[in-house]
This record gives C-alpha cells, sequence and structure tokens, in this order.
C-alpha cells in the first residue's frame, strides 16, 4: 500500500521526539506531540535532518522523510526552501510556514505522480529524495560501468560544486546569501547539452601532438575528451574563484578533468595535458529527459523550481543507491553527470566572475547557483550586482535592505 | 511574450517575503485544473496575481506580465476542456 496524502511536519528542533507543526495537503495545520501522532497514510516531508532521523532510528519508516527530500544538494533543505521564498519566521508563523510548505509539497508530489508516472497509492516512494525518485522514472535503467580505468578518471572528474578560497569572515559580521538562476530556464539550459556516448579509447601521451600543441588540439578536437591534466600557476586574480580541486572527492587529485572545465581552466592557469580518454562522439540526451512544458507563469512558482531542479540534477548524479545497491567500490558516473556538472560549474563560474570582481567574496557555486558572503548590515551591492547579472536574490534581502536603508538614512 | 530580462524582473518583484499570498496563490495555479471546483479555486487565484500585476508590479513591467498571465489563463482552460472531453 502506498500513500494518500502529502504532508508537511515541523519539529520545533531537531528531534522526533518533541513536538511541532503539521499540515496535509496545504489544510490547516494543527500540533502534534511527537511522531507518533503522524499517519501512515500521508508522505512526511520532515525538517529533521541526517542526524536526527538515523539517531532516532527513524530511517526504516518509509513514510517519513529527511529536510533534504525535496533539494538533496543543499544541505539545508526546508529552510532553503523558506529562504527561497520568504517564509521566514520573523514575518510569519510557524503554523503559516507549515501549511506553506505542505501546500508546495503536496503540489509538487501530484505533479510528479501525474507527469512522471509515480503511483504513490500503490507505494511509498523508495528513494530518500525526490531527484533519485524522477532519475529512476526518466531513465529507469542504471548507468553502465564502462570500465575500472574510465570509471575511476569520470569518478575524479565529477564535482557538484567549486568550493571557492576565502578570506577570513567573521561570522558576526557577514551573512551567507544563495544567489540562484531562474530555475526553469537553467533546467531546460542544461538538458539542452549535449554529453558523450559511451564508447571510448584512450590515448596515451605520446600519441598525442608535441606539448606546446595539445592543448589546442584537444579543445578543437570534434569528439568529447577527458583528459589527465597537470594544472599549476592559476592567474592570482581568479585563483580564489577558480579553486581548482577544491570540492574533490576524497581520494581524488582532480587529475581528470572535462573539456568544458578544460576550456575554462586553459584561459586561467598553465595545464599540461598527458593522456586523454577519447569518446565516440557528442549526443543529446534522449526525448525522455526533455523537462515538462510549464507556462511562463507556472515557471516562476516554487512547485516548479524543485521539479525544474529536481529533474536535472537528478540526472548529474553517479547512479542512485536503489539502482546499484551492491556496488563494492563507488558507483558508476556516466559521462552524462561529469558533463553536465562540469557545463553547470562552468556557466556559474561566469556568474561568480562577475560577482568576484564586484569585490564580493565567493563561497561556492555549482547546481545553479552562487553563494556569496556579504557584510551583515549591507546588502544592497550585492543584491544590485546580483540582480543585475540574471540571479535571483532571497526575497528576505528586499525586506532587510529597506530597513538598512532607512536606518542608515535616519542615522 | 515577455524576454527573459523582464521575467526575471518579475520574478524579482514577485520573491518578497511581503508578497506571500501572492507567490502561494501562483503556486497553487501551478497544477492546471481538472475539474469544475479546481476551475473556480484557479479563478480566485488568478485574481489575486491580477491583482498583483496591477497595483504592485512597475509600470514597464505590467505589460509584459499581462502578456504571461494571458498565456496561462489560455493554457488552463485549453487544459480544463480537455479534461472535461476525456471525461
Amino acid at each position: 500500500m502506498g500513500v494518500k496524502h502529502f504532508g508537511c511536519v515541523r519539529f520545533d528542533s531537531d528531534d522526533p521526539n518533541l513536538g511541532g507543526w503539521a499540515a496535509v495537503d496545504g489544510q490547516a495545520a494543527y500540533r502534534i506531540s511527537s511522531v507518533g501522532n503522524l499517519d501512515n497514510d500521508t508522505l512526511w516531508w520532515t525538517n529533521l535532518s541526517f542526524k536526527a532521523v538515523h539517531g532516532a532510528n527513524l530511517n526504516k519508516t518509509p513514510y517519513i522523510k529527511r529536510t533534504t527530500y525535496l533539494n538533496s544538494w543543499l544541505q539545508d533543505g526546508q529552510v532553503e526552501v523558506c529562504n527561497g521564498w520568504g517564509l521566514l519566521r520573523r514575518s510569519h508563523t510557524e503554523k503559516a510556514i507549515t501549511e506553506s510548505l505542505s501546500g508546495i509539497f503536496t503540489r509538487v508530489m501530484s505533479f510528479a505522480g501525474g507527469t512522471y508516472g509515480i503511483d504513490f497509492s500503490r507505494s511509498v516512494p523508495t528513494h530518500d529524495n525526490l531527484a533519485d525518485e524522477l532519475r529512476c522514472k526518466i531513465l529507469p535503467d542504471k548507468d553502465p560501468h564502462i570500465g575500472p580505468e574510465v570509471d575511476s578518471a569520470l569518478w575524479a572528474a565529477h564535482q557538484y560544486y567549486t568550493y571557492c578560497l576565502t578570506p577570513y569572515a567573521n561570522r558576526d559580521e557577514t551573512a551567507v546569501v544563495r544567489f540562484a538562476v531562474p530555475a526553469v530556464a537553467y533546467a531546460t539550459e542544461m538538458l539542452n547539452a549535449i554529453v558523450p556516448t559511451d564508447q571510448v579509447e584512450f590515448v596515451p601521451a605520446e600519441k598525442l601532438p608535441p606539448a606546446e600543441q595539445r592543448l589546442d588540439w584537444v579543445i578543437n578536437h570534434p569528439r568529447p575528451a577527458l583528459v589527465r591534466v597537470t594544472v599549476s600557476n592559476i592567474s592570482p586574480d581568479y585563483v580564489n574563484v577558480i579553486a581548482f580541486a577544491n570540492g574533490a572527492k576524497a581520494g581524488s587529485n582532480r587529475a581528470w578533468i572535462s573539456q568544458p572545465e578544460l576550456l575554462l581552466l586553459s584561459r586561467y592557469a598553465k595545464v599540461e595535458i598527458n593522456g586523454l580518454f577519447l569518446f565516440g562522439g557528442y549526443e543529446s540526451l534522449p526525448p525522455a529527459s526533455r523537462l515538462p512544458s510549464f507556462t511562463a507563469m507556472q515557471a516562476m512558482t516554487p512547485s516548479a523550481e524543485v521539479i525544474a531542479s529536481n529533474h536535472w540534477i537528478g540526472l548529474a548524479r553517479e547512479n542512485c543507491f536503489r539502482l546499484e545497491p551492491k556496488s563494492t567500490e563507488y558507483r558508476a558516473i556516466a559521462p552524462r553527470a561529469a558533463w553536465m556538472t562540469a557545463i553547470d560549474r562552468f556557466v556559474m563560474f561566469t556568474y561568480a566572475l562577475q560577482l568576484h570582481r564586484a569585490g564580493i567574496a565567493i563561497r561556492r557555486y555549482g547546481a545553479g547557483a552562487v553563494t556569496v558572503i556579504v557584510p551583515k548590515h549591507n546588502y544592497r551591492d550585492a543584491y544590485e550586482i546580483a540582480t543585475s547579472i540574471g540571479l535571483i536574490a532571497p526575497p528576505g534581502l528586499v525586506a532587510d535592505i529597506e530597513t538598512q536603508d532607512e536606518l542608515q538614512t535616519h542615522g | 511574450m515577455a524576454n527573459s530580462d523582464d521575467l526575471l524582473l518579475i520574478e524579482v518583484a514577485l520573491r518578497d517575503s511581503r508578497h506571500i499570498e501572492v507567490i502561494m496563490a501562483l503556486d497553487r495555479l501551478f497544477l492546471m485544473p481538472d475539474n469544475e471546483a479546481s476551475l473556480q479555486a484557479a479563478m480566485l487565484d488568478l485574481d489575486i496575481v491580477k491583482r498583483f500585476i496591477n497595483e504592485h508590479l512597475p509600470e514597464r513591467l505590467r505589460a509584459p506580465a499581462r502578456a504571461i498571465f494571458v498565456e496561462h489563463g489560455r493554457s488552463m482552460g485549453d487544459h480544463f476542456r480537455a479534461a472535461q472531453n476525456r471525461e
């Protein structure tokens, strides 16, 4: 048996044994005294962290989902949705926030059920995040392992975020703000990307053109290449933003990079190519990967943002646990996933660079957003620059800027 | 149809914590109506959005906002009629 309803629950603190507010299908919220009050006919999106869910052994209850269920690429789950849409505790009550999130969750899941063919009445969603749920409906087969060497190179090249090197920032005087691109348009762009096919051959260094010609040869090659590189002498003006290999997977020094990343690095650093895998050619993503169509008005909604982001990010990952549960070392990463994350970081780098040039400290970029560090009492500069280059600011910032301006004028 | 710059500015104007009832009305419009009751509810939400466009958006953005409003209204009508024909 599956679930009949979708609900949101916000515990008063990160502990399922304490009370909180709960709301089902966007209806009026009500108080609960603990997780025991939640019915099993409803899929519950909680504000509980991984630690709280596992600490209470609640991870074995399939109808209870963690805070990051709708945005697993961010750390703060429900808080991020609230920040993104102005559902702030200082402006709205917990009851109102719970009702709003419950409405959004209900619409997202109803849309996912109807459009992607997820039958919630038959079984409870098995994955711990929506991106994996959608990925398994869009591409039901797992990505194959190509070969140990290629797999390992793809594993090293695959990176979600670039974590920038930042100057010391006093936490009491600064705030971390996430600026994002409009999600639906960006997802469409990402899904229009061309990615490598699975056929691949290794080209050792001795079969490559002379060292001084290699870079141009690879960049202009009509076939996609995964390149083994040595990177050094990154331009001091950009080293903080490029932050090569910061954010790489444990055990990897990012010696392998894809063509989009090579294109970027070659402009700002010394890059020596020591060998490469040449893929058979480029291909578009299969038609099943296409984003559902939205009207321009639908595209401006929280639900569309959640669906569009989960759709493309689900395709840019390694095989999820349910597709490859018995992997001995690591799960397969398709060339598609390595390329999509590289293109995403490339595009986000262009935004990060503009903010960096304006003197704003960048914390990280990737997954359609740039996270920056701004002085707590002067948001205006960052806000104006970010919106002028096409990024969307968290809505709370507008009210904060008006308050700050008012106070400064009064002073 | 509105260009991408206008769409961004409309979205920026909309994403203001003081307009949460408009954001929620828009979000309810995310699901297209299939029956009479959901159509009536959608009409009320459209009214909230229309009021926001007329009263809160800067003059320059009103025409592109109205265009996307009309596009959504048409799409909603088409979806509703198709759902009725299926029944």
